[in-house]
């Protein structure tokens, strides 16, 4: 991979809403658009400039299985392993995402969230975490507690790059 | 060439609180894990480092999420409800079943009590009766709550069945401000548990293994329990004396005196099919009918006694049955459907009204209730038939 180029790993409420799963929050794009970021987004992946966490592949398969059903031809040029290294990268994040750690008392077994994951990946590999969970700042009044992904992004140290789904798409042309 | 991790270091604390949050001793930890006692004992002392299929396996034995093992520090010990099951119930020693249906009932509690917090009107507001143990007759509860319940006995006799006898009971909680889960948990171990809390929003779960007039019955004992204030994990038998204190309250609540007289005339009840007869008019158990003729003198001991004996070879035949068959009645049910006969209309609708009102996104209402975004208009939508036909 040539220096300075930008490598990102996605989460899955952005592919959930690129693929509309959920008309309230779907990416406002007409179905030739939608289809030609798809495209565009498995040119990435082939390229090795796309990847997402292992975890995200039961959430993805469970909320949006039509995507999944496209993305798992990939297969781990996509959906990367997880390794000793990532997990204790995990674990650093965790420390530092005590709503997330709360939740995890009470989660399901077989239910991993992927967005520590993600983060983990991100700040140990120096990619950029795409995602459409918003920053507090951009949060309706009544959403404003909790760090979401953005949030965390931000409170690592050194901090991980982030963009919002939009901003992607537009920056890297797709 | 840099040197490849291949371990993850666990916390000893980690470990140890993930084992004894599901109820698991040392021993059955080490079985299930197929290492020695002293190796769990050893990991949790010192700690361990793990490959990643190791750390998958121990998950799944411990019935958490990978991510909960990589934590930096053990959380608390939950509080348990509890334990009226037993005489001698110091030390809860609830199965792994009944550990992760408490632990998922009190992680909807808590997602409904927060989301309660931030907009009241999501969700009808609980006002629970108030009762006393050695001050308040367990009978004379039963009968008030049932007037203020305005549902009157001649209507409860003409429900098509005891199916729809549960659906209305369980309709009329919910709309109490009461959450009602239906939880599998082993028969033997638990017939249902309630959740309270000074402002936590009340939540009774009833065991999903049980018939429905079981399960009726364990409804009306568990909001006997809010009441008293006195929330636990209950098999409803009568060693206790709160356990018998709600198990007379359901009964009354279920069967009201008067009405039992009226139905059989005042005469004693001599048959077993009588007492069928009864069991299926008030859509409860026969056994329920038989203790509660007993008690109002309309049946002798030996009646119970019989009836008590057949139900136990009733039940010893299903459980046969059921072993061989485990999942049998599970095949091709619509997500939605089981979703939402194990959360009830009440969580259900709490979380679609906190989705639309922006307090939740649909990812985080998803996650909530288990159930991919797609299929949140369907669910909607039988809800609204629920409430309907529970009108």
């Amino acid at each position: 991979m040539a220096a300075g180029v930008v490598r990102y790993v996605i989460d899955t409420c952005a592919i959930g809403d690129l693929e509309g799963i959920s008309a309230s929050t779907a990416l406002p794009v007409s179905e030739i658009e939608r289809e030609r970021i798809w495209r565009g987004l498995e040119r990435l992946i082939s390229e090795g400039r796309l990847v997402t966490v292992y975890a995200a592949r039961a959430e993805i398969q469970r909320r949006c299985p039509s995507a999944f059903l496209r993305l798992k031809e990939h297969g781990t040029t996509f959906f990367v392993p997880d390794t000793a290294q990532l997990l204790i990268q995990v674990q650093s994040v965790l420390a530092t995402w005590p709503e997330m750690a709360k939740r995890l008392q009470r989660a399901k077994a077989n239910r991993d969230p992927a967005d520590p994951y993600i983060i983990a990946m991100a700040h140990s590999q120096e990619l950029t975490v795409v995602t459409r969970e918003l920053h507090r700042r951009d949060r309706s009044k009544n959403n404003r507690s909790g760090d979401h992904i953005p949030d965390t992004c931000e409170k690592l140290n050194p901090s991980v790059r982030w963009r919002y789904l939009e901003d992607f798409i537009n920056e890297e042309g797709l | 060439m840099p040197r490849t991790i291949e371990t993850v270091p666990i916390r000893p604390d980690v470990l140890k609180w993930a084992r004894e949050t599901v109820g698991l001793s040392v021993t059955d930890a080490a079985q299930a894990l197929k290492v020695s006692p002293e190796v769990i004992l050893s990991w949790e002392t010192t700690g361990v480092g793990v490959g990643i299929t190791q750390l998958r396996k121990i998950a799944s034995v411990y019935k958490r999420p990978v991510l909960a093992l990589l934590q930096t520090e053990a959380p608390p010990l939950p509080q348990l409800p509890r334990d009226f099951r037993t005489l001698q119930s110091s030390q809860p020693n609830f199965s792994p079943e009944t550990m992760v249906a408490i632990r998922d009932a009190q992680r909807i509690q808590t997602i409904a009590t927060e989301l309660l917090e931030e907009d009241p009107t999501l969700y009808p507001p609980a006002f629970l009766p108030h009762a006393e143990l050695g001050r308040d007759s367990a009978v004379e509860f039963g009968v008030l709550e049932r007037s203020h319940f305005d549902v009157p006995v001649s209507e409860q006799l003409k429900w098509p069945s005891v199916d729809f006898a549960f659906g209305f009971w369980r309709t009329k909680l919910q709309r109490l401000g009461i959450l009602t889960l239906v939880k599998a948990m082993p028969r033997e171990d638990c017939r249902g548990f309630s959740l309270s809390g000074s402002s936590a929003t009340p939540v009774i779960v009833v065991n999903g293994n049980e018939a429905p007039h079981a399960k009726i019955f364990t409804l009306f004992h568990e909001y006997s329990h809010l009441a008293l204030g006195e929330n636990g994990v209950c098999l409803e038998s009568a060693q206790l004396r709160i356990e018998r204190w709600c198990n007379d309250a359901s009964s009354s609540f279920l069967m009201p005196p008067d009405d039992v007289r009226l139905a059989i005339n005042g005469d004693p009840v001599v048959s077993p099919a009588l007492v069928q007869q009864l069991s299926r008019q008030f859509k409860v158990s026969r056994h329920v009918v038989a203790i509660r003729l007993v008690e109002l003198h309309l049946a002798s001991q030996d009646l119970y006694e019989r009836i008590l004996e057949q139900d136990r070879q009733t039940q010893d035949w299903e459980k046969t049955t059921r072993d061989r068959n485990p999942n049998k009645e599970f095949g091709g049910i619509p997500q939605e459907v089981t979703r939402l006969s194990e959360v009830g209309s009440g969580f259900a609708s709490l979380i679609l009204n906190a989705m639309e009102k922006d307090l939740i996104s649909p990812v985080d209402a998803a996650d909530h209730l288990d159930l991919r975004p797609g299929k949140f208009t369907s669910l909607s939508q039988r809800i609204e038939s629920s409430l309907k036909r529970y009108r």
